[in-house]
């Protein structure tokens, strides 16, 4: 029985990787009305479960906020009411909560607001889907088994009585006989009841077969470098293998672009993470990406491809390659001209800077850094400050000119800047954004949705949909930038003229600042991308994060 | 059995329960564990209409204190019975149980009831892990819910053994006047009515959801059907001799599905989960009664007219009754609720649907097509639903011979 009850292995420790890798909650900040709210949402483990939701009021006066989940498929139609978040004692402006989560898959989380400055509404996109496999613990495994041990004899006993001394009138006594016949009968019940216990455990292992299949299973690409024409060029081809357990055959068809690209590629060296590139690779297929490499240093990177379906599911693709040497002497080609690439000293060997174009030393909190075109950065912070994992900040970089005046920043594939963070040991990546790390093609999407009134979504065929997304995509890479940039920012709802803003972190002045909570320890390097002149230009810093109450 | 008893070792004693607790001499005991009965059902049935119609619920939401009630009242009442047997009872209480474990004496029924309360305690601590573990489940079986199954089971059919015990130590234990051995009678049968009419909503609602109305053209329901009801029916209507045992015993389903599916769907509730496809303001109700009334009355008047029959002979008739009255009503019946807009309403209910469904489905009101038999996959369907009809009503008189004889 304990064998039975105890039945599932250790628990897996794998960290979730869609929409990011390693860390599955969900930070945003942004505009609810008139109050500016900072939303963390740490999605359940198993679905159905129940998300965490902590709200922080940042400006703003409010007396109630309150959640609901709305899922892609029913949309807002199909939402239940808002629960109450409750005010945490304390703590000033901040609230907390749970929303239940039913179903797997794009799912998003709606605030609201309310206060002296009226109501307000904002909606955090997040994937729900079961990552967890949990064992049983110790002390109830026993307790169950006592139970079922006791069960087990009561009920054999029963059935012995039932059979004997039950079947006899008031004083009477068994026969020889009729004790063998309780025996007999009790011996019975006994082969029964476990007959019966081994079909419950098979109907478990069943049920927990039946788990695992529809447990999130990140989809697996391999990614290669192949030699062309004098060039590099890398290709990543997702496998479609067992697709219909992980997310439909149709579903490498309803991606769509985000910040008007296909996928987000970010290759980081490894083990220093001295090089980094972010790259826009093409789609050649409904399967195959593919980007030519800028001038990289050869070697081991960690390879990341965020993709973004249409539902507002976004994953990352994972995979690690060698690059081989450029060949010297061959013009390099460009995929897209939005691709950049930095390298910088490895980390912990500071004075290790290697010698290339596109140098930029690492820096740290409370420090200047200088960027490529001689201005620089300062990431607001004390020297030597360390982080607690767990905890939602605001990583904030201020801008400077060359001569000490502050930047004036451009938009960047319509974003003041973005961010890449990556783990010492690639276990943890994210793409950050001023709003959080939610990808702002999800939050299109459910906006999207939530604005249509269809209870259930009706998808359009899948060849249909992809070859309008490709059009679409070919038709704003031929865009001038200007006009490529506004359309972007108009598409996400921003203002062009940037002085009102849906959220917070995107006037594109000279000061940037991105909220996200480190998922655990370790040693962080932030790859930060902004763009001034015409010029993206890339930062990098260190940060080193400790488990929290340590 | 009879014939093998040993002689009594205690000289019959007079009824000392009738003195002590009214004239028809039945313990406040077995009225107890028969309203744990209707709690575990009433609760159970009100339970799935706040899954279908509110979702969310907690350990201590109003359906599952209605169950937790029938749990405690009948493992209180079941082992206090022991105990005081036990420690306080006089030798001819003692006479009148079964000895457990070279300690303990009780009645068999409070056995079942003690079983069934504890096996309902088992399931709590298991489901919360299952649900950590797998997810809010949002269907009737799994695991632990069918040991919390298992267990209401255990507590309704105690209820049943205890009356049955009562009613068949009145033969001989039984001192009181004629009229109040009349209305010991009459309310005995009327507590093995209810009692065996719970258990039979229990059972129904187990395998409801292989049940439902939109089956009713495929020899599945019809297997599972004849799998399911005979035994218990024929068990039923031999463990108490009256005329028309079965079709009170289907009467009392009948009114417990109806009454639940009329009140209930007044009480207002709104979803609590998303996604909602289908929005309500007021409580679905549960299910309209399989017309199991019909072929139970066939059954009684069937198993009197041929009583003479030895007992693999009445199986393989009453069995082959049960299936062919069941088959023509349901199969009529079952397209009526499904199609026919006349039952879409209060009385009938086959316009409740649980929030998730889409309420524009094309088969909501008509057959599916993969339900859809052809005349020689149904006609082959029913002959294995025949067989099991037969073999469910040979285990179900065995069954009823042997409740017929408890005594304690």
């Amino acid at each position: 029985m304990k064998k039975l009850l105890l039945i599932f292995g250790l628990l897996v420790s794998t960290f979730p990787i869609f929409a990011h890798v390693g860390s599955s909650g969900v930070v945003l900040q942004g505009q609810a009305g008139a109050y500016r709210l900072l939303v963390d949402v740490q999605p359940p483990d198993v679905i159905p479960g129940t998300a965490r939701v902590t709200v922080y009021v940042e400006s703003g006066d409010a007396s109630q906020v309150m959640a609901r989940p709305i899922y892609f498929r029913s949309g807002d139609e199909g939402a239940p009411d808002y629960d109450a978040l409750e005010s945490v004692a304390g703590q000033v402006g901040q609230f907390q909560g749970i929303v239940w989560l039913m179903e797997n898959g794009s799912s998003s989380v709606q605030i609201k607001i309310e206060g002296a400055q009226g109501e307000g509404e904002m909606v955090v996109p997040l994937v729900a889907m079961s990552t967890a496999e949990r064992d049983m613990p110790a002390g109830l495994g026993w307790t169950l088994t006592a139970l079922g041990l006791l069960l087990v004899i009561l009920l054999v006993t029963v059935i012995g009585a039932s059979v004997s001394d039950g079947m006899l009138r008031a004083g009477q006594v068994l026969s020889p006989q009729q004790k063998r016949k309780r025996w007999l009968n009790m011996g019975i019940a006994f082969v029964v009841c476990t007959l019966i216990l081994y079909g419950g455990s098979s109907w478990w292992d069943s049920w927990a077969q039946g788990y695992r299949r529809y447990m999130y299973k990140p989809l697996t690409a391999e990614g290669s470098v192949v030699r062309q024409d004098g060039q590099r060029l890398f290709k990543l081809k997702i496998d479609t293998t067992d697709a219909q357990s992980k997310r439909g055959t149709s579903y490498l068809s309803y991606l769509v672009p985000d910040h008007g690209k296909m996928m987000h590629l970010f290759l980081v060296r490894t083990p220093g993470l001295d090089a980094f590139a972010h790259l826009h690779p093409e789609r050649t297929d409904s399967t195959t990406f593919q980007a030519y490499l800028p001038k990289l240093p050869a070697g081991r990177y960690l390879v990341y491809g965020d993709i973004f379906s249409y539902s507002g599911f976004t994953e990352t693709l994972t995979d690690t390659i060698d690059i081989p040497e450029l060949v010297e002497g061959q013009a390099i080609k460009r995929t897209d001209p939005e691709d950049t690439y930095v390298v910088t000293d490895p980390l912990n060997q500071p004075k290790n800077i290697p010698l290339d174009a596109n140098v930029v030393v690492c820096g740290k909190p409370g420090t200047r850094t200088a960027l490529l075109d001689g201005s620089y950065v300062v990431w607001e912070g004390e020297a030597n400050q360390v982080f607690a994992a767990g905890k939602p900040y605001q990583l904030k970089f201020e801008v400077f000119a060359p001569d000490g005046t502050a930047a004036r920043l451009q938009p960047y594939l319509g974003m003041a800047g973005h961010a890449a963070v990556v783990r010492s040991d690639g276990s943890v990546y994210v793409h950050l954004h001023p709003v959080g790390t939610v990808a702002m093609a999800s939050e299109l999407s459910l906006k999207n949705r939530i604005a249509d009134t269809a209870r259930v979504f009706k998808r359009a065929a899948p060849g249909i949909f992809r070859d309008s997304i490709d059009r679409h995509v070919a038709a704003l890479k031929k865009m001038p930038d200007l006009e490529r940039e506004n359309f972007l920012m108009k598409e996400m709802g921003m203002q062009i003229a940037g002085d009102t803003t849906l959220h917070e972190g995107m006037n594109h002045g000279s000061s940037i600042s991105f909220p996200y909570a480190f998922p655990r320890a370790g040693q962080y390097r932030i790859f930060l991308q902004v763009k001034r002149d015409g010029q993206v230009l890339t930062g990098i810093f260190d940060a080193r994060v400790e488990e929290s109450g340590i | 059995m009879d014939q093998t008893l040993a002689p009594p070792r205690f000289p019959e004693s007079p009824p000392a329960a009738s003195r002590e607790v009214g004239s028809s001499g039945i313990p406040v005991y077995i009225y107890a564990v028969v309203f744990s009965s209707l709690c575990v059902i009433t609760g159970l049935i009100w339970d799935i209409c706040w899954h279908t119609s509110i979702g969310r619920d907690g350990l201590f939401s109003p359906p599952h204190l209605v169950i937790y009630l029938g749990a405690v009242v009948s493992g209180i009442f079941s082992g206090y019975e022991v105990l005081r047997n036990t420690f306080a009872g006089s030798t001819a209480e003692k006479s009148r149980r079964v000895k457990v474990w070279g300690i303990f004496y009780s009645s068999l029924g409070a056995l079942f009831c003690i079983w069934g309360a504890l096996a309902m305690l088992t399931s709590a601590p298991f489901d919360d892990w299952w649900h950590n573990t797998y997810g809010l489940d949002v269907t009737i079986l799994s695991p632990p819910h069918t040991v919390l199954a298992l267990g209401i089971i255990g507590v309704q059919f105690g209820a049943i053994v205890s009356v049955l015990a009562i009613k068949n130590q009145t033969e001989y234990l039984f001192h009181g006047s004629e009229s109040n051995r009349k209305r010991r009678q009459r309310m005995l049968f009327l507590l093995f009515t209810l009692s065996a009419g719970f258990l039979l909503t229990m059972w129904y609602t187990l395998l409801s959801e292989e049940l439902g109305y939109w089956a009713s053209h495929n020899s599945s329901y019809y297997q599972v059907s004849a799998a399911a009801f005979p035994f218990l029916l024929l068990a039923f209507g031999r463990a108490y001799s009256n005329r028309w045992t079965i079709t009170y015993v289907t009467l009392v389903y009948s009114l417990i599905m109806l009454l639940t599916l009329w009140i209930i769907p007044l009480f207002p509730a709104e979803p609590k989960l998303g996604p909602i496809l289908n929005h309500l303001d007021h409580y679905n109700g549960f299910d309209f009664p399989l017309l199991l009334i019909v072929p139970a009355a066939a059954l009684d008047y069937l198993r009197h007219r041929f009583a003479y029959w030895n007992d693999w002979k009445l199986a393989a008739f009453l069995g082959t009754s049960f299936l062919v009255v069941f088959f023509v009503v349901q199969w009529f019946f079952g397209a009526f609720l499904l199609e026919s807009p006349l039952a879409r309403n209060w009385f009938f209910g086959s316009h409740y649907l649980y929030f998730g469904n889409n309420p524009d489905w094309e088969y909501r009101y008509k057959f599916a097509p993969w339900f859809a038999q052809t005349t020689g996959q149904l006609a082959q369907g029913l002959g294995i639903a025949l067989v099991l009809s037969i073999l469910s009503t040979r285990v179900g008189l065995v069954w009823g011979r042997w409740m017929k004889n408890i005594q304690r």
